[in-house]
Formats: structure tokens, C-alpha cells, sequence
């Protein structure tokens, strides 16, 4: 709104300022769904009177222009220009008419015969009726209250729409009470002007009625002298009022319930001749002669909210039945008294319920309520010249389960369903997984997750239903068990220290495009796994955030075993990846005893909360015989006589590291050798500016002795040595600082074994890709026998021949492409012989967004035998347990995300392709 | 307690209240006839602000505003360097000074305010450290139809001392009296107006026929003629207490000033104003809610008196979201004539200035917002010759003030009332009780240098 005021005193500017401002305030305020009007096409129209099916309404400047079928000789044709507003779901009908409301509560006047009362008084125009809106009441009739013989000028407005356009009718006729209420008015008090002692305090007036007889002569006494003596006596405004009404024909609405009441109501009326109608009805049933063809508003006198009174066998209680509704000639529906104008519709579907045909039980809170208002040329149905008062429904008005999605007042929209995260499908078949299939069912996911599954689930107010149709086919959206979708083309080698969340982003083009395939799960693999394995990560195809698409950050550990690989080596680089994540779970495991131990302690009280807790773990270490300090003598060669000096030593394992102390060597050098038995072999590691490396050749001879030769390009120098010291590096100390009060340390976080003590703590699987017969016996002894670990394979071109181990051990094949190969000029479908053996399957993409097509690539596996039931769980269920995602997708259970697919048949059957698809309860557009 | 011991407390009473009352003790004195107020910056409201300028008092009235007035050797000069000038602001409606705001009956239009004003109350105490000069009071709004109004000034020992100008409106009000509902509240205004009109038929018959008695001629036409010609007999004379002021109201002698606390309220209003002549001259009294009638309210183009609380909030009955408006923008952008109240329920509120100052804040040019508590009330008081701005012939009604009438630290420093100082900060003895001498002190007297500490609320 201030957008369009802007731009529309820009473009004006050259206009004197004090007439624009003039001519934008005289603009009216429309809302910016409808500016001159539009077009609603539905499913299906209610009119007011008749179903139309395939109906469009035309609404124009707040009025519907036209109104008929889409297509056949009463087609309406679709003006040009105008907003068309598709809901192929939906139905619409008149915005419903509550012919009797307690909006305007109850004047608290005192006259028992009080016609300068009027309801539209007590109408607030500026008012939020939200609520009623959204239960489809777009007109109410107003009372003064029933309280009183004649409580005043009832009034029709609407509830929706401008202020200043909400009154219908402000005197749309007079309300008489001839029920029991109306006994007993209180008395009337005139107060003395002036309040002096000299003016005489008048005693209060007695009112009737007191009996039921009394009621129909005191209104009728009423009647008279307000006609009579209007023109003279003493000023009595509600009388001078009545009069007014009363010649001018307004019509009587009488408030009745029992027989006898109704009776003499209708009674009176043909008698003087006065329109009217009556409101309740309760016994009207047993009074049809009587009543002829005045109309009835119906009040049931359940309230829907508790239980009813008790009756009992209390002769004098008033019995209604909805089912009388029926024999009524012309009834409208209306709330039950004290009731909420919500539960308008609610009375309809139960009096449908009850017997009432579908059309009449709509007709009876719409034309026929309209008509019995007075205002049947306005709202009520939906005909060109009436209001543009209508209700776009999600299905049939007369389902308890629909809800109104959108209200339109006078062509604008008044009311509309606030966004819901709630979400209804509905189908001909949901393919729940786990070979649950339900037919006619509906799913419903609420913020993302699946709430509910079955064939009638629960609505939440304002939820969105999707409504696939009878042929519809709904399943869990499907899984490539390795796609590279959110790679872009990186090639690079990863390993498990590669955490692929961080290249998880927002989803683009490529993204939407797999999505629509229907692959809303991809196993995100890197291109290149490292030779130590990688990390592979479970990504939904699109959502609004890392975190929505994020389904967990570390799936699975993928290894790779080259086809060329000697098959009986193939364990050796796994089997130390799985040796070192085994040591790396021990620490940690201890450091969880420990903490479980100081937790313990703690709870007793045990731990002190004083200084810092430092244990030394001293590690005593064998002497070995290199490590020290050595005194040597070099002789030979170019030395004259001999040359001695001191060097030290330093073995880890069969390496010695070491330096020459003295005499101060004038450059960086390291000694370097190994130890094998007794010989030592090795070189100084100096700089020697082209002269070569300095080699030596030593061998130990007895305790801290050694004799050897140091050779430099051609020179050769005899040495021999003594270890004058070995006590340097004889033990170490390991410093174990704890943190205050005792409480461990962890160890330090290997983001590079964290993947693998998952794997080893049997959260996640090993995945890995192997292809002959022989290197997936290795891989399954080492994983199954040796440690006991979840094994996916991927590719597996030899694994029929294990199908029997597999699918005993519960190990799922990932299929490799081509997924039909040739194989001695035959075709041999690997996937089919696998599920045939009970083999639980998956399928991967091995690709970005070339997975569009991994569909067509499983279609085609089912055109050369793969069950296509099957295949369907290798894309869902299967390809979820084996990755153990399968408490967040591959099926739709309560509590699984709300990834679905709705295909127009079954997908690997004729005629099914993907329609729509809702990733986290959210479709992918 | 004996009767002798009550008296001694009246009596004690009786001295002790004039005292208290801080102008009072200031109006004793034979006031100087000219006052000269020099150096300070003037804002008329009317016309120009002078950053540097005089203001000449002669006799109660403004005789020259100017930066070159020269100052006649027999006026008191003072000089009030740093200091500003300001029209004393008009409260528009209030019913603090009555002591009873309403009569328990509902049509009561037989009443004058009058009747029921305390001089003593705290509320003109308080209006005149405010600023405030001039306080239309008015009966509450829990009636159908109220009293007789009156503008007065905040200062004063009778009723009579204080008035300004009686007999300016009457309170009507489309919104229901405690007790009563809207179908009630609208039937028995209708059925007042319609007894009104009976009263006068009846009464413009014998008119008629007394005249005719008087001339010694015969009655001969019938009883509908005899009521039209009737009805310009009738005098002031005439007519009871009880439909006197009623009748001054639909002939032109009273405005009307009609409550509408919803926006449901304000149609009503508009309706029963046009039916029984005195739409054009009623004011809108609004109710915070009343805003959202803002199309019927330009259409009608009548004055409004904004709500005391000026933000109205309304949450939706199904998600429960929070709104806020601001109210006055929404009226000031209707291009409605508006004045505000002063929101005696709030600390700051009460200040006319500040809620000037929230205006501005919220997007009304100042001008537009120092209007809404000086030019506009009196201009729908209709005295707007007389007060409303600093302009030459007006009544000598100006506020001293520290600082810009918008700043949040400015506090009043004196108010004249008819060029009589009326209050003094520094002489003024609640204050002094509540902040000692030394905050006080050197704070009020004027042409001393400043060096009193800066700060509404200890200021004021």
C-alpha cells in the first residue's frame, strides 16, 4: 500500500500538490489480490442452490459477473485481463449466513416493549471477526437480544469487507420474543427532574408479560397504542418508534420454540397480516399446518461444545432433532443459541448427517438463510449482480475434514489461511515402505516431519491438502546411494578428514533439477577416495539451509579397492586404517571410564575441588645399545695421527638420529643410520659443497663399543668409538595434566579417525567399492569375520556370487553401472539376481545432476527383469537401512522427514512419472 | 472530633492552601503593568521563530514581538538569555479539575462545570509547571449527554477567578456510560433529541396560542401551522432548566464535543450531529481506538481531540500477532485538524510538550505538532483571537522555557498568565520541598546565569 502511494504521487507530481493529495485520499483502499477483479476456477462451484462441476466465477468491482461450467454450452467464457486464480483442489460457495447471531448482545434497557433498540447500534463495522471469517460466516443476522417481548430492530451485516460497506440491512425487522424469556420484564423507573423534595418520586411501572397468554395480548395491546396514540398523549419514544416500524411493514421475527408458542405466533401474524418469521423452531415439526409456509431459522439446541442437558422424563423439556429440519417447507440453519458463529457449517454437516440432502443442508446456511434475511438479492448465492462473497474450500463443504482456505468479501480477499507448516497428501495409493502400501490414504507432515499415515489422518487447522487424485501414486522420496551434487566438479582425493557438510549448500538449478527426478536423498561421495578411506555424508537434494539438508554429517566410510588389486592383499591398507581407529576408540574409551569414574566419585563427593591433579606416568625404557654419548677416535686417510671427538646418539626403533658435539662442527649436519643387529649404516647429512656424502659402516663390538670406517667421495677414515654416557634418554616422562578436582582430560579429536570409530562402534558403515569375486571374499572375511563390522558394497560386479552370504549377513550392494551389462553375450541384470537372493539393494548415480536420469536407468533395469517393487525399495527403504539413515528417511512413518513423491501411477509401472515433490514437508518448485 | 477542632482544621486548611498553590501567593501582589521579556528566543507558534528577540507586555496583552523592540522606560525588564519563549499551551479536554468528572444520570446537559470545579485540585498545579495556560474542563465521558464546559486558566481561588470563558460546549457521548450498551446509549440519545422536539412542538403551540391570546385574535389554524409559526416565539425565557441547554445546543449557542472511544462510535456520532444541527460545530473527542474511522472522520472534517494514549495495539484473534499505530500520524496524514492531551495515567505523558515531541518523532512536522497544543485547541475552543500563539494583541499568556519545547531536558522556568507571573520554578515551593534549595534556586529566578542541573523529571 505505501509502495503503490508512492509511486502513484511520483507519477502525478506535475498535478498542484493539494489535488493529488485530494484525489489519493478519495482513492479507495483495495486490496492488491483483486484490483478491478478475477477469475476463480474449482473444482467444483456451489452456487447457492446447485453443484456445478469445473466452475468459474467472474467478480468484478466486488460483484460476481458471471458464473458456470469451464467447458460444455454454458461455458463461461475467461474475460481477458483479469487475475485468473487456479485451485483445481477446491471448491467455492457463497460465504455463509448465520440468520441469527449474538453479535450484538443484549440492550439493557428495561422496556419490555422496547423498538427504539437496534442491533446495529452494538455492530462494531471496524471490527476483526478473523474467526468467524475463517469458519466461512461472512453474514450474520444482529438482535438487540431475546430477552424481551420486543427487544427491538434486529439488523444483517456483514462480518468481512470496508466499514462502511458491513451493514446489509439496519432495520431488517422486529424482534419478538413469545418464548419464555419474555416473562417478567423488570419495572420501570422514571427519575424525578428535579431531583427535589418538592417533585414527588413516582412509583415504578409494572411490565407483562407474566404468562404465556399475556405475551401475544401485551404485544398485540403494544401494537395498538402504538399505532393509536402515537399522535397524541404523553411522548413515549419506543412507542413512537414501534409505530414507525410497524406501518412501514417491517417484517416480525418471533422468537419460538414450543408448539403452542409457534402457533400462536404464526397465528397472530396471518391475522394482522404482517411478514414475518420464526427463529428457533424447536417443535415446529408438530405444528406444520399451523406454520404454513412461514419460514422457520432453525435453532438446534446442542451447543457441539459438552453435553446436552439432561432431559430425563421432565414432560416440559423442549426436544429438538435435526432430522425435523427436513419437514420444514422453508429453514434456514443457524447456530444454536448461546453457540458460536464457528460452528455454522458444523450444524449443516450434521444435519446432513441427520437426513438433510446435501444441497438443501447447504442452501439452508446460504440462499435459503439470505431470502428468510431479506437479503436474498445480496449475499446467500452466487449469482451475477450479488455480492462477491464467496469461500474457496479445500474440498466438500459438507466433509467435517475441509477447512476454508480463502475468503472474499465483496471481491476482496477478507480472510486467508495463515501459512501452516502443516501438510496433507492425499492419493489413491501411499507407498509407506517396509511393503506397507495403504490405498485412499493421506499423509500429513507437520514442520518438515511426517505426523501421520493412514487412510483418514488428522487435519490442524489451516492445513494445506494436496489432493493427488485416485490414480495418484505417493512414495518416500527416493535415495542415490552416491551422488556428487554438491561437489560442482571437484575431482579432488578426499579423505575421512574431509567433512562434506562444509560444501553443502544453498540449492541451486542442478539441485532442483535431480530433486524433481524424485531423488530427494543423496549419499554425497567424493569423486576420488583416498587410499585411507573417505567420509561420506547423507544430503537432502534441496532445502533452505545447511542444516535442513544436512541429514548426517558422517553416513558412512567409503574405501576403495581397485579391480587390478592383488586379491589377496586387498585387507592390508584397511586393515591398518582400522588398526590405528582402534587404538584412537581405546583412548577414547578409557577416557570415558575415567570421566564415568570422576562422575561417580564426584557424586559421592569424593573428588577434591582443590589444586589441579598432575599424574607423571613414568615409562621405564630398556638401555639400547646406540643411544648416548659417544667418545671416538678417527684415524687413517688424510688424518695425520688421529683425531678424537664426541658425538650423540639417539635410537627409535631401528633409526638413529644424532650430532657431533665435539669439537664444535662449523655446520648443520644430522647424523643419520639404522641399526640392523650389530651393524650400524648410515650418513652424515651435511653440506659438504660437492664433495658427496660422508657414509659410515660400523658394527658394535661388545657393550658401548664400536668400530667402523667413515668414507667421503674416495676417502676412507677408520673410527672407533666409546659410549662414555646412555643415561640421557633412558626413560621419559608422560605428563598427564588433569583438569581441576581430578576430572580427565579427553584425548585430542582426530577429525581423520572420527569416521572410523564410528565404523568401529558399528554406527555407520564401511562402504566400499570392489568388483571381482575373490576381493569381496577378502573384504567380507575382514569385515564380517575378523571385526564385525556394517559392510555396504558398492559396484560389486562379482557379488552374485556371495548373494547367499550377503543377503544372510544382511550386507546391501550398492549397483554399479551399466546396471544391465553383457555377459557372454547375454544380459545379465545383477540387481535382479541380487534381489532374487534376498539381497537388499541401492542404486547410485555416481554423478552431480546427471542423477535426473538414475530413474530411467532403474526403469530400464526393470525392463529386463528387476521388480519393479523392488526396485522401488532399492530407491527407498533398502538404500536407508543400509546407510542407517533410516530413522530419518525411506519411508513414511510418523517421525520420518516429510521427503515424498506423488507420480501419477506407480514409477515403474505405465504411465508413472514424478508430479510433484516435497522435500522437509516443502515442495521442490 | 467536635465541631470546634473541625473548624480549627478548616481554618488551618483555608491558609495553608493558597499558599500552597504556588501562583497564588504570586498573583497577591499588585502585578507590574509592563513587562519586558528580552533576549530569549521566541517561538510564536503563529508565524516565525526570532532566534533573539523581545516581548512586550502592556496591561495583560502582547503589544510587540520583535528583534528591535524598544523597551519603554517603565516596564519591568527581564532578561532571559538561553531561554525560549512559548505560547502557554492549551489543554483541550479535562474533567481533573472537576470533582466529580460525571452526574450518575445519564442525560444531565442541565449541569455546568462550574458547579463542580476545585481550584484546589493538584491537577492546575501540575498544568501550570507544565506550561499549560488554558484547560478546557469539560465533564468525562461517562454520560450520554454531559455538562456546560469552560476554559479557564490553572490558577485561581474560585471557579469565577479561573474562568477564561464559560458556556463553550456540551459533552455528548456515542460510546456507552458505565452501565449502559451501545443500543441503550444510542436510544436514549435519540430518544432526548426526539423529546426535545416534542417539548418544543408543545411548547411553540402555547407560545402561539399566548401570543394570539395577547393580540385578542382567534386561533385559527390547525395545531401543526401553530407549532411552525410557534417556534420562533419561543424565548430563552421559555424553556425549562431541563432542555435549556439542549436547545442552545441545536440553535448555535453551544458547540458540542462528542466522545467516540471506538471507531465504531464515530458514524453515530456524525449522524446525530448532522440530524440535530450541530455538526458544524462539534469536535471529535476519540478514544484510542477510534482511528481506525479515519475515512468518516475526513469525510466529516471536524476537529478531533486525540486520545490520551497515543500508540494503539491490537492483536489478531487467530495468530495472536501484535500491531502497533501511532495513532496521531494516521489522523495528521488524513489531513484532520487535531489536539492532544495531555495522558495523566503516565509519568512523561502528562507533559502537553512531550507528547508534542512523540509526534514529531513518529513523522508530524513540528509546526503541525506545537499547533496541536497551543493554535488548534484554541482554535476549536474558538478563542484563537485571543490565545494559541505569541502574536501582537493576544492575551500575555507565554511560557518560559529552558530549552526547545521538544527537547526531553526542558523544563518550564516561569509562566505568565495574563502578563502576570503566575509560577516561577524557583519560588516554587513543591519543588523546593522535593529537590532542595540549591536545585531550585538557581534554576527559576530570571536573568541569572544557568547552572542548575539539566533533567526532566527532576525538573519537572
Amino acid at each position: 500500500m505505501i509502495g503503490r502511494d508512492v509511486t502513484a504521487r511520483r507519477s502525478v507530481a506535475g498535478l498542484p500538490g493539494a489535488l493529488v493529495l485530494l484525489v489519493l485520499l478519495a482513492t479507495p483502499a483495495r486490496g492488491a489480490d483483486a484490483p478491478d477483479g478475477f477469475v476463480l476456477r474449482v473444482a467444483r462451484v456451489f452456487d447457492g442452490k446447485r453443484v456445478i462441476e469445473n466452475g468459474v466465477i467472474v467478480v468484478r468491482d466486488g460483484t460476481v459477473v458471471a458464473i458456470g461450467p469451464a467447458a460444455g454450452d454454458d461455458r463461461v467464457e475467461i474475460p481477458p485481463g483479469l487475475a485468473v486464480i487456479d485451485e483445481p483442489d477446491s471448491w467455492a460457495m457463497p460465504g455463509l449466513v448465520a440468520a441469527a447471531s449474538e453479535l450484538a448482545g443484549q440492550h439493557g434497557g428495561d422496556e419490555s416493549v422496547g423498538a427504539g433498540y437496534r442491533a446495529v447500534d452494538a455492530f462494531n463495522p471496524f471490527a476483526n471477526h478473523a474467526r468467524a471469517l475463517a469458519a466461512g460466516v461472512t453474514t450474520a443476522h444482529i438482535d438487540p437480544g431475546t430477552h424481551r417481548l420486543l427487544t427491538g430492530q434486529g439488523a444483517v451485516v456483514k462480518l468481512g469487507g470496508e466499514a462502511g460497506r458491513r451493514v446489509l440491512h439496519h432495520t431488517a425487522d422486529i424482534c419478538v420474543q413469545l418464548g419464555d424469556p419474555a416473562d417478567s420484564p423488570p419495572r420501570k423507573v422514571k427519575y424525578p427532574f428535579p431531583a427535589s423534595s418538592d417533585v414527588a418520586i413516582e412509583p415504578a411501572e409494572i411490565q407483562g408479560p407474566t404468562t404465556r397468554m399475556g405475551r401475544v395480548i401485551d404485544l398485540e395491546r403494544a401494537i395498538d397504542a402504538a399505532i393509536r396514540e402515537s399522535a397524541n398523549g404523553a411522548f413515549d419514544f419506543h412507542r413512537h418508534e414501534l409505530a414507525r416500524l410497524w406501518t412501514a411493514g417491517t417484517p416480525l421475527r418471533i422468537g419460538a420454540d414450543r408448539a403452542v408458542d409457534i402457533r400462536g405466533a404464526a397465528r397472530f401474524l396471518r391475522e394482522r397480516g404482517q411478514a414475518g418469521s420464526i427463529v428457533g423452531g424447536a417443535e415446529a415439526r408438530a405444528v406444520l399446518d399451523a406454520l404454513g409456509d412461514l419460514p422457520v431459522v432453525y435453532r438446534p439446541r446442542t451447543s457441539f461444545r459438552g453435553p446436552a442437558p439432561d432431559i430425563g422424563l421432565d414432560p416440559d423439556s423442549i426436544q429438538t432433532d435435526l432430522r425435523d429440519v427436513v419437514a420444514l417447507p422453508r429453514a434456514a440453519l443457524a447456530i444454536p443459541p448461546g453457540g458460536s458463529l464457528e460452528d455454522l457449517r458444523l450444524v449443516a454437516i450434521a444435519a446432513h448427517g441427520a437426513g438433510v440432502p446435501a444441497e438443501r443442508a447447504l442452501a439452508s446456511i446460504t440462499s435459503t438463510a439470505a431470502e428468510i434475511l431479506g437479503v436474498g438479492e445480496r449475499v446467500g448465492t452466487l449469482t451475477p449482480g450479488h455480492d462477491a462473497d464467496i469461500l474457496v474450500m479445500t474440498g466438500d463443504p459438507l466433509d467435517p475434514r475441509t477447512q476454508v482456505k480463502r475468503v472474499y468479501v465483496d471481491g476482496h480477499s477478507a480472510w486467508e489461511v495463515p501459512s501452516s507448516r502443516a501438510l496433507v497428501v492425499r492419493a489413491g495409493t501411499i507407498w509407506a515402505g517396509s511393503g506397507r502400501v495403504i490405498e485412499d490414504g493421506e499423509v500429513l507432515i507437520e514442520d518438515g516431519k511426517v505426523v501421520a499415515v493412514g487412510t483418514a489422518v488428522p487435519r490442524p487447522p489451516f492445513a494445506r491438502v494436496v489432493n493427488a487424485g485416485p490414480g495418484a501414486f505417493v512414495t518416500p522420496g527416493f535415495i542415490d546411494a552416491r551422488g556428487h551434487l554438491d561437489l560442482a566438479g571437484d575431482r579432488t582425493s578426499a579423505g575421512t578428514d574431509a567433512d562434506l557438510t562444509r560444501i553443502v549448500g544453498v540449492p541451486g538449478a542442478p539441485h532442483r533439477r535431480v530433486a524433481r527426478a524424485g531423488i530427494t536423498t543423496t549419499i554425497l561421495s567424493p569423486y576420488s577416495v583416498s587410499s585411507t578411506g573417505a567420509r561420506l555424508t547423507a544430503v537432502k537434494t534441496t532445502g533452505r539451509s545447511r542444516a535442513d539438508r544436512v541429514v548426517r554429517p558422517t553416513t558412512a566410510v567409503a574405501f576403495r579397492i581397485p579391480s587390478s588389486q592383488d586379491p589377496l592383499n586387498v585387507t592390508s591398507s584397511i586393515e591398518s586404517v582400522i588398526s590405528r581407529g582402534k587404538k584412537y576408540l581405546d583412548a577414547w574409551k578409557k577416557y570415558e571410564k575415567e570421566l564415568a569414574e570422576y562422575l561417580e566419585r564426584q557424586k559421592k563427593g569424593e573428588a577434591e575441588d582443590g589444586k589441579p591433579v598432575v599424574t607423571e606416568e613414568v615409562e621405564e625404557k630398556k638401555p639400547d645399545p646406540v643411544t648416548g654419548t659417544w667418545e671416538g677416535t678417527a684415524s687413517g686417510g688424510p688424518i695425520e695421527g688421529s683425531v678424537s671427538g664426541k658425538a650423540a646418539l639417539r635410537l627409535d626403533g631401528k633409526e638413529i638420529t644424532g650430532r657431533i658435539i665435539e669439537p664444535e662442527p662449523p655446520l648443520d649436519h644430522t647424523i643419520v643410520g639404522t641399526l640392523e643387529g650389530t651393524k650400524i649404516t648410515g650418513y652424515i647429512d651435511v653440506d659438504t659443497g660437492g664433495l658427496g656424502v660422508p657414509r659410515f659402516e660400523a658394527e658394535l663390538v661388545g657393550e658401548d663399543a664400536v668400530r667402523g670406517t667413515l668414507s667421503v667421495a674416495e676417502i676412507v677414515v677408520n673410527f672407533e668409538g666409546r659410549r662414555i654416557d646412555k643415561a640421557e634418554v633412558e626413560f621419559s616422562v608422560t605428563r598427564r595434566r588433569t583438569a581441576k578436582g581430578g576430572k580427565p582430560t579427553p584425548p585430542k579429536v582426530d577429525p581423520a579417525l572420527e569416521p572410523i570409530k564410528d565404523l568401529l562402534e558399528q554406527k555407520i558403515p564401511a562402504v566400499v567399492e570392489v568388483s571381482t569375486p575373490k576381493q569381496i571374499e577378502g573384504i567380507l572375511d575382514l569385515f564380517l569375520e575378523k571385526h564385525k563390522l556394517p559392510l555396504v558394497l558398492v559396484d560389486a560386479e562379482g557379488a552374485f556370487v556371495h548373494a547367499g552370504r550377503l543377503a544372510e549377513k544382511q550386507v546391501g550392494v550398492v549397483l554399479g553401472h551399466p546396471l544391465v551389462s553383457r555377459r557372454r553375450d547375454r544380459d545379465f541384470n545383477l540387481g535382479d539376481v541380487l534381489s532374487r537372493s534376498r539381497v537388499a539393494l541401492a542404486f547410485q548415480s555416481n554423478a552431480g545432476d546427471g542423477a535426473r536420469d538414475l530413474p530411467l536407468n532403474v526403469l530400464r533395469s526393470v525392463t529386463r527383469g528387476l521388480s519393479a517393487d523392488a526396485a522401488l525399495a532399492a530407491f527407498t527403504t533398502d538404500a536407508a537401512k543400509m546407510f542407517k539413515v533410516e530413522d530419518r528417511v525411506g519411508s513414511l512413518e510418523p517421525g520420518r522427514d516429510g521427503d515424498l513423491v506423488i507420480f501419477s501411477a506407480h514409477p515403474f509401472r505405465e504411465g508413472g512419472r514424478v508430479l510433484r515433490v516435497f522435500i522437509n514437508g516443502e515442495e521442490v518448485r | 472530633m467536635n465541631l470546634p477542632r473541625i473548624a480549627a482544621a478548616l481554618c488551618v486548611i483555608s491558609i495553608l492552601v493558597p499558599a500552597l498553590v504556588p501562583g497564588a501567593a504570586a498573583l497577591a501582589g499588585p502585578p507590574p503593568e509592563k513587562v519586558a521579556l528580552v533576549n530569549a528566543r521566541i517561538i510564536t507558534v503563529s508565524g516565525d521563530t526570532l532566534p533573539s528577540g523581545t516581548l512586550l507586555i502592556e496591561h495583560g496583552k502582547i503589544t510587540a514581538i520583535g528583534t528591535e523592540v524598544e523597551v519603554p522606560f517603565d516596564a519591568v525588564e527581564v532578561d532571559l538569555s538561553g531561554k525560549v519563549l512559548f505560547p502557554g499551551m492549551v489543554d483541550p479536554h479535562s474533567a481533573s479539575g472537576l470533582d466529580a468528572r460525571n452526574e450518575p444520570l445519564a442525560v444531565s446537559p442541565f449541569v455546568d462545570v462550574a458547579d463542580s470545579l476545585d481550584p484546589s485540585r493538584l491537577f492546575f498545579e501540575e498544568s501550570l509547571r507544565g506550561g499549560v495556560t488554558s484547560v478546557h474542563v469539560m465533564f468525562g465521558n461517562d454520560c450520554v449527554i454531559g455538562g456546560v464546559s469552560r476554559l479557564v486558566h490553572p490558577i485561581g481561588r474560585t471557579p469565577d477567578e479561573m474562568t477564561q470563558r464559560p458556556g463553550i460546549a456540551l459533552k455528548v457521548s456515542t460510546s456507552p456510560k458505565r452501565g449502559f450498551d451501545r443500543m441503550l446509549q444510542m436510544a436514549t440519545l435519540r430518544e432526548t433529541f426526539r423529546e426535545l422536539e416534542e417539548y418544543l412542538d408543545d411548547l411553540a403551540e402555547k407560545r402561539y396560542e399566548e401570543e394570539l391570546e395577547k393580540k385578542g385574535e382567534e386561533l385559527t389554524v390547525g395545531p401543526e401551522e401553530a407549532r411552525k409559526r410557534g417556534r420562533e416565539l419561543i424565548r430563552e425565557e421559555d424553556l425549562d432548566d431541563r432542555h435549556r441547554n439542549l436547545v442552545r445546543l441545536t440553535s448555535g449557542k453551544l458547540d458540542a464535543w462528542i466522545y467516540c472511544g471506538d471507531a465504531m462510535d464515530v458514524g453515530p456520532a456524525v449522524e446525530i450531529a448532522r440530524k440535530h444541527g450541530f455538526f458544524d460545530r462539534s469536535t471529535f473527542v476519540l478514544g484510542t481506538e477510534a482511528y481506525r474511522a479515519v475515512d468518516e472522520l475526513r469525510k466529516a472534517g471536524r476537529p478531533v481531540v486525540l486520545p490520551e494514549e497515543l500508540v494503539h495495539r491490537d492483536r489478531d484473534p487467530i495468530t495472536g500477532e501484535l500491531t502497533e499505530v501511532f495513532v496521531a500520524k494516521v489522523l495528521h496524514d488524513a489531513g484532520i485538524k487535531y489536539a492532544l492531551q495531555p495522558n495523566t495515567g503516565s509519568v512523561a505523558e502528562r507533559y502537553l510538550n512531550y507528547q508534542a515531541a512523540r509526534c514529531v518523532r513518529h513523522g508530524i512536522p513540528r509546526q503541525r505538532a506545537l499547533a496541536a497544543i497551543t493554535m488548534h485547541p484554541a482554535e476549536m475552543l474558538g478563542v484563537a483571537d485571543r490565545i494559541g500563539s505569541l502574536e501582537v494583541g493576544k492575551i500575555a499568556n507565554v511560557v518560559v522555557l529552558s530549552g526547545d519545547p521538544l527537547e526531553f531536558d526542558t523544563w518550564v522556568e516561569q509562566v505568565y498568565i495574563r502578563g502576570v507571573l503566575a509560577y516561577e520554578r524557583g519560588r516554587d515551593p513543591r519543588l523546593r520541598t522535593l529537590l532542595g534549595d540549591a536545585q531550585t534556586a538557581g534554576a527559576g529566578s530570571a536573568g541569572e546565569s544557568q547552572s542548575a542541573p539539566r533533567g526532566k523529571d527532576d525538573g519537572r
